[in-house]
């Protein structure tokens, strides 16, 4: 990096700084607008009332009864959902860092799979997996196991269910991006060093992952605390949610300053949350330069060093338990693998038990499907609503994604290419959607449109969509370019190319599949987004999503399930693109 | 350099006797059709310096890593002490290594990283404090101990990998090109502190490297390697003098090859014979030959004169100065032949050793008895 960095010095400074600044002011100028401004003119909501007076009563509101409890409740079901996310998360990424191989690669596609799936669809997979006439209780009364069905839907249990398995992807995501840069010499240094197996994990591999650990954890908790989807399709009254408590303030109520007074309290905790994370960890151990010692790497010390004894206790153990047998090195890797393997199932498994049911005669969404029918693909194909809606979906992702590109692209450049003062505030700005919850977002957005006339159009929904998309660009794009070899361009230009030339023939080739992967993620983020589309777009022109969220409040008909299943096989054939993309760039 | 004393006993010079600590039999490495490590065997006394050395791929890595116990071997066999070694687990192998890029663990201060080894043996917290401590005095660290590695710079570093290896007291080390990492002057600084470091711990030390001249710097011998193979196995001196065929000759120091045919013998020596140029002496090649086969002469450069008179019982080649430049201690002289080879000619700098003009002629002379031949497969 810094050898890079060396060589790109003689190239005019001036000229560095005012193309970095160039490139980044659309994305800066454009969030400024968007995301920053409507978050704030929102929250000036939560403390004025019509009269334009301060007032704290939408406050008093919030911290009283019914929005206190329901607050003090999303706070607990978060806490949960983080607790086991980053627990059944953990060993999957540990699988994928320390392994290789094609198996490797096909995991990783298979955690990623309900990443890319809608998130309406995975709640209605596990509407379908856990209800009274649903796959499992039908499966226990066939076997004889239970007589009548049990209670599996609409509690605390199904919410919590559905929540970790909609944010496991991106807790993977995050601790693998940590346990990648693990150098594998340190594995093989602790063996010569004496220690084993059970030693170097806790003692090595898990002190270096924990920052990932921890980003996943925060990113984990501050994405639940903005969910409504699951709680709302798969929870009961009890397990409400602000971010149901928002809608309903706004959809039903009209009432806004609650509303804004609840973001307010959600955003703010937000905030402390990063800012403790900060102080323990420092913000800085997301991208991997974490700090050891203090009073914090201490108390790690000795919890690990005490792990490490009993794991190496007991496995030590288990060894003069067998000793006929030898123990092979590679049992402990089965051990790991197991448990890895039935987390991926779980991940994978739900969504395609929607394929059958939607070929079900009956008509309501029950296991195991009876008969044989295309009714419910008809349905889909010939109403004009549904088709409306897909339409208007995909014209706004294409849009969105372009537009994400667009803005997007030059930043990743200017973030890895140019030296610039406030370089480091620019990428956490940037990055900022990602973290806040999107119901907040959302509604910041709803407010600024109705004020400009933005409400309702389709201009609007991709302004929404590329607030959310863009930072995911940026990212994808910033690690493609960060590991091209600058040197490669410069090779071009000392040879005779200009600029120009040299990034048609020679950075674009070899970027191309940070450019598929970025317009494709922003395609799927607008395509399944839900949120935005709640508040922007009402009435007839909805989209997709938006109209199967609709329809699911208001009967569960197998029409969902064909959906679905159209949208699992478009997802599989945009990864299988992917992959086999991916494959041709890297086989040159 | 004492050149002439190595000369007079090269035969003489060999390692001394030392109990085997440890033995590679037939050990074999085979990645998918590669072979990494064609089936070599070798032997290390109890506390000798052995360097492996060989041209980037060589098979260096893999052998270290299989003696290591963290690469497994597709065959043969690996003896520690006179006990088999072939399947035991790094850590139960008595061995200490040393990698390339150090392998310190990040989140553990130097102090911490030292006392791993000792932690992972579960001695109590008094007798770790005390070794540790012993150990950053000998690397002359105790000021750094409570830093994190990425705060040292890379010596320092270095330093830290040396100690945290040596601290258990293993009794073979293992580093694998140590100082690659390293400027030029940190390396000879290291260079020293690494064979301090061995005489003082009496371990057996297994090294890798490429370059040669650290190798003939450091090591009791030298194993020299290529294409997974070992081409000779012997003293610094042993392989300089002696170098068994060309690569070994041309990989250790810089040498001259002249080209011919063998025309005739005479006692230990043959006639050489080249096109349009005077026949010269030179030593029989090891292998055998026939006459009117193709040779190759090695001359080292400070074996080579460049004079106008001649003198009985040296070969002799008119030449004619192309560049003649005084460096120091030493003045090189870059003749050519009647051939055009260029040939450099190495001499120490004395009153009448002045630079040579351009264009001059001179006569090249050397001793036969420095003159290595080469035939058939020792040519490649
Ligand atoms: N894990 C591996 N898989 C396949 N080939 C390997 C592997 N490790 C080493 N090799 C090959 O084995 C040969 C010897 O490698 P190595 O022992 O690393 O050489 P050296 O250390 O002398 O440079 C090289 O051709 C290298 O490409
Ligand atoms: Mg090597």
């Amino acid at each position: 990096m810094s050898a890079v960095d060396q060589l790109a010095r003689p190239v005019n400074p001036f000229r560095i700084k005012l193309s970095g600044g160039i490139l980044l002011l659309p994305i800066l100028a454009f969030l400024f607008i968007f995301f920053i401004y409507p978050l704030f003119s929102m929250l000036a909501i939560s403390a004025f009332d019509r009269s334009g007076a301060l007032t704290f009563d939408f406050y008093r509101q919030a911290l009283g009864g019914r929005t206190w409890s329901i607050f003090l409740n999303t706070l607990s079901i978060s806490l949960w959902v983080t607790l086991f996310t980053v627990l059944l998360s953990y060993p999957v990424a540990y699988y994928l860092a320390t392994s290789k191989g094609r198996s490797t690669n096909l995991i990783l596609i298979i955690v990623l799979l309900p990443f890319w799936t809608s998130a309406l669809v995975r709640a209605f997979a596990w509407m379908l997996l856990l209800g009274r006439n649903g796959v499992i209780n039908s499966t226990m009364v066939n076997l004889g196991i239970t007589e009548v069905p049990a209670d599996l839907l609409f509690n605390l249990f199904s919410v919590l269910i559905g929540m970790v398995h909609a944010l496991m992807p991106i807790a993977v995501l995050s601790m693998l991006a940590t346990m990648q840069n693990i150098d594998r010499n340190l594995h093989s240094a602790a063996a010569t060093l004496g220690a084993e197996p059970g030693d170097t994990f806790w003692r090595v591999f898990f002190p270096i992952s924990f920052p990932g650990v921890a980003s996943a954890a925060l990113v984990t908790f501050i994405v639940s605390m903005g969910i409504f989807v699951q709680p709302s399709l798969l929870g009961s009254p009890r397990e409400t949610m602000v971010a149901q408590l928002i809608i309903q303030q706004i959809d039903e109520l009209y009432n806004w300053g609650l509303a804004a007074a609840v973001s307010v309290m959600v955003l703010v905790l937000s905030v402390i949350i990063i800012l403790i994370f900060d102080k323990l960890l420092g913000i800085a151990s997301i991208s991997g330069t974490q700090q050891a010692g203090g009073a914090s790497g201490k108390a790690m010390r000795s919890i690990t060093a005490a792990l490490g004894t009993a794991t190496v206790a007991v496995s030590r153990a288990i060894r003069r338990a067998l000793p006929q047998r030898k123990v092979k090195e590679g049992a402990f890797r089965w051990v790991l693998a197991v448990p890895t393997l039935l987390i991926v199932l779980f991940l994978a498994a739900p969504t395609f038990f929607l394929v059958p049911v939607s070929f079900t005669g009956s008509s309501f969404m029950e296991w195991p499907p009876r008969g044989f029918s295309l009714q419910w693909y008809e349905a889909y194909f010939t109403s004009p609503v549904w088709r409306e809606a897909t339409v208007r979906s995909i014209i706004v992702a294409l849009v969105t994604a372009t537009a994400s590109l667009a803005i997007g692209v030059p930043a990743a450049f200017a973030l890895t290419r140019s030296k610039f003062k406030g370089k480091a505030i620019v990428l956490p700005y940037i990055l900022l959607p990602i973290v806040a919850p999107n119901i907040i977002v959302a509604l910041s957005l709803f407010y600024y449109f109705s004020s400009i006339g933005l409400v309702g159009t389709d201009i609007g929904l991709v302004i929404g969509h590329t607030v959310f998309a863009v930072p995911y660009v940026v990212l994808t794009m910033i690690a493609t370019l960060s590991i091209y070899d600058q040197r490669l361009d410069q090779a071009a230009w000392t040879l005779g190319a200009t600029p120009l030339t040299t990034f048609r023939l020679i950075t674009l080739p070899m970027i191309k599949v940070g450019f598929v992967t970025s317009f494709l993620f922003a395609f799927v983020r607008s395509f399944d987004e839900v949120t935005v589309a709640l508040f922007i777009s009402p009435g007839l022109s909805t989209t997709l999503p938006k109209r199967m969220w609709t329809e699911a409040h208001h009967s569960v008909e197998p029409t969902l399930a064909a959906v679905s299943t159209i949208l699992i096989i478009m997802v599989i054939l945009v990864i299988t693109a992917s992959e086999l993309l991916k494959r041709r760039g890297l086989g040159r | 350099m004492a050149v002439d004393t190595l000369l007079e006993t090269p035969r003489t010079r060999a390692a001394p006797l030392r109990a085997t600590k440890l033995r590679v039999n037939n050990l074999k490495k085979q990645y998918g059709q590669l072979q990494a490590l064609r089936p070599t065997s070798l032997e290390v006394g109890n506390g000798e310096f052995l360097t492996l050395l060989g041209p980037s791929g060589s098979g260096k890595t893999t052998l270290l890593m299989m003696v290591a116990g963290l690469t497994a071997p597709t065959s043969g066999e690996i003896w520690i002490d006179g006990r088999i070694a072939t399947d035991l687990p790094p850590q139960k192998r008595d061995i200490g290594v040393v990698f390339q890029n150090y392998a310190l663990f990040p989140h553990l201060s130097v102090y911490e990283n030292v006392a791993f080894p000792l932690r992972m043996r579960r001695l109590d917290n008094a007798t770790i404090d005390r070794e540790v401590k012993r150990l950053l005095d000998i690397v002359e660290l105790s000021k750094m101990a409570d830093r994190l590695p990425r705060e040292l710079s890379g010596g320092q570093q270095q330093r830290v990998a040396l100690a945290r290896c040596a601290v258990y007291g293993p009794s073979i080390i293992l580093m694998d090109e140590p100082l690659g990492a390293l400027d030029k002057k940190l390396r000879d600084q290291m260079q020293m502190e690494i064979r301090h470091l061995h005489k003082r711990l009496g371990a057996t030390v297994l090294y890798v490297t490429h370059d040669q001249g650290e190798a003939m710097t450091m090591s009791d011998r030298i194993c020299l390697m290529r294409d997974g193979g070992i081409e000779q196995l012997g003293t610094p001196a042993e392989l300089y003098h002696q170098p068994r065929n060309r690569f070994v000759a041309d990989f250790l120091g810089g040498a001259t090859f002249l080209k011919g045919t063998i025309a005739g013998e005479d006692e230990d020596f043959v006639i050489v014979e080249q096109h349009g140029q005077a026949p010269f002496k030179a030593l029989r090649p090891v292998s055998k030959f026939t006459k009117g086969e193709a040779v190759q002469c090695m001359i080292r450069p400070q074996n080579l004169s460049v004079s106008r008179g001649q003198s009985a019982g040296l070969n002799v080649l008119s030449a004619t100065v192309t560049d003649s430049v005084m460096t120091g201690t030493m003045t090189e002289h870059h003749v050519r032949l009647a051939d055009a080879t260029t040939v450099v000619a190495v001499e120490f700098t004395t009153a009448s050793s002045l630079p040579r003009q351009k264009g001059e002629s001179v006569q090249l002379t050397w001793r036969p008895a420095d003159t290595i031949s080469f035939v058939g497969s020792d040519l490649k």
